[in-house]
């Protein structure tokens, strides 16, 4: 588990360090179909991609910014992905559950 | 000190005689930190307002006076409060007085009338103009489409732009090769495999070679030859109600709706001998993903491997563009047919092939016939 992620996350959220969903991973591929890209040789449809919130630690971070480029990269819609920029600073600030 | 307190507070940002500042009662230094704003703000009256300022005694006279009779028609003025200026008594609605209607009460009317007579002649003429001399644009426009000399057979749309000969400068009789792909490849590829042999699709291969050489070799050519140089792209349109996507080559814009009545009227001919991977659940024939199949398939029949990678090309388009949605239930893909919808065309939205039905077949043998016609409604699970 990622340093950041052992400090605490917001409950049913999912580690995925950005680094897996770079252009050059070769695991990347396995990674878009597990959020329900569908994948055609080296086209993915993302019809069925499921819709993201991204965070990361909070404002002093950019990994979450790093995640969304590579999606957005990875031709994952626009429109599918929201970035909750507060990170896990914001939402410990404002009092929401944190599971440690 | 207290006294100078005091004083601050009465400064304001004029240059009024009484202005402390003016009169020295402020030593110079102090002049720098003077930002207290005065309690009451003198606003020289005169400077913004011509008209007087509202006289509140006189007007509670007046309002105590009998009204005044009908104002003269000419000034055209409602005088919601007598004597009193309008807009300290009423607010926006002193601005009616001054503005807009009040200046064209003044207006003969006349005038208006011989205006109005005048615009009427010039929109009169410049849409009689217009008439005359339609633009290329809309010239081009409709004569582009015609969906309804084709609509007869409930298909959605055909594919009329992978069909259209309108520009072919190529020879008439197609070369040995493109027809020996065609013959070849075409069929076998929406043929079930010979594991699950539908009764009735025998004499399909004969159907479409027929309609084939009736459209004429050289069509298909040219539609290769399209999607060989890459020119063509993804079109996304609705139909009754339903996303779908269609390929559409640059070079032949408009719909060739001779060759898909042709296409339609052979496969409505040998309707029961119709692959029934093509068939709708309207009863109609999937004209679109037969034109895509023949297409493809020829190119793929060649060794040349620009060609199958054109080919290939041409599924990636598609697939990628695919707006078909699936539902994950009990850990299957389950996808639900929609109006239009063919076996081919769902194998082509998933796997990239139309041929690629029979996994789709497969996966629902319980409430699919071995034929594999699709209802509307139905859910059918897509093995990924």
């Amino acid at each position: 588990m990622p340093d950041g992620r052992a400090l605490g996350f917001i409950p049913g959220s999912v580690s995925l360090p950005h680094e897996t969903v770079a252009k050059d991973n070769a695991f990347r591929d396995e990674i878009l179909k597990a959020l329900g890209a569908r994948a055609f040789e080296d086209v993915f449809n993302f019809a069925d991609a499921q819709n993201l919130v991204v965070f990361d630690n909070g404002p002093s971070q950019n990994d979450a910014g790093i995640l969304i480029a590579h999606l957005l990269e990875a031709g994952y819609p626009a429109d599918k992905i929201r970035y909750f920029r507060g990170g896990m600073q914001m939402w410990s600030v404002v009092g929401l559950t944190v599971r440690e | 000190m207290n006294d100078l307190k005091r004083q601050k507070q009465k400064i304001s940002f004029d240059m009024a005689p009484g202005d402390p500042v003016q009169s020295g009662l402020i030593p110079p230094q102090a002049r720098r930190v003077q930002i207290a704003l005065p309690t009451q703000p003198k606003i020289p009256a005169q400077d913004f307002y011509e008209e007087p300022l509202f006289d509140r005694a006189a007007w509670e006279r007046d309002l105590a006076l009998p009204k005044p009779s009908e104002p003269a028609a000419s000034t055209h003025s409602i005088n919601v409060t007598p004597r009193a200026p309008s807009f300290a008594a009423t607010g926006l609605m002193a601005m009616q007085e001054r503005g807009f209607s009040h200046r064209f009460a003044r207006v003969p009317r006349g005038v208006g009338a011989v205006a109005a007579a005048f615009i009427l002649v010039v929109v009169t003429g410049t849409v009689m103009s217009q008439r005359d001399n339609p633009s290329p644009q809309q010239a081009a426009v409709s004569s582009e489409y015609m969906p309804e000399t084709f609509s007869e057979v409930p298909t959605r749309a055909v594919i009329a732009d992978m069909t259209d000969v309108s520009e072919i400068s190529a020879p008439a009789t197609p070369t040995a090769q493109s027809r020996a792909a065609l013959n070849t490849a075409v069929p076998a590829g929406l043929q079930l495999p010979s594991a699950v042999p539908p009764a009735s699709a025998k004499s399909q291969p004969e159907r479409v070679r027929d309609a084939m050489q009736t459209l004429g070799g050289n069509k298909l050519r040219m539609l290769r030859e399209s999607v060989i140089a890459g020119l063509f792209d993804v079109e996304i349109y609705t139909r009754e109600g339903v996303e779908r996507v269609r390929l559409r080559t640059y070079n032949a814009p408009l719909a060739n709706v001779v060759s898909s009545n042709l296409l339609i009227d052979v496969v409505g001919m040998g309707d029961a001998e119709m692959s029934a991977a093509l068939r709708t659940p309207e009863g109609g024939a999937d004209v679109e993903t037969m034109m895509f199949e023949l297409v493809q398939a020829s190119l793929l029949a060649d060794e040349d491997t620009a060609r199958v990678e054109a080919a290939l090309d041409m599924s990636r388009k598609i697939f990628a563009a695919s707006q078909a949605r699936t539902e994950a239930i009990d850990g299957r893909r389950v996808y639900t047919v929609q109006r239009g919808d063919s076996l081919a065309y769902i194998a082509l939205q998933f796997y990239g092939r139309p041929s690629a039905y029979p996994r789709i077949l497969a996966a629902n043998r319980d409430i699919l016939q071995s034929s594999g016609e699709i209802q509307i409604g139905q859910r059918l699970t897509i093995p990924s």
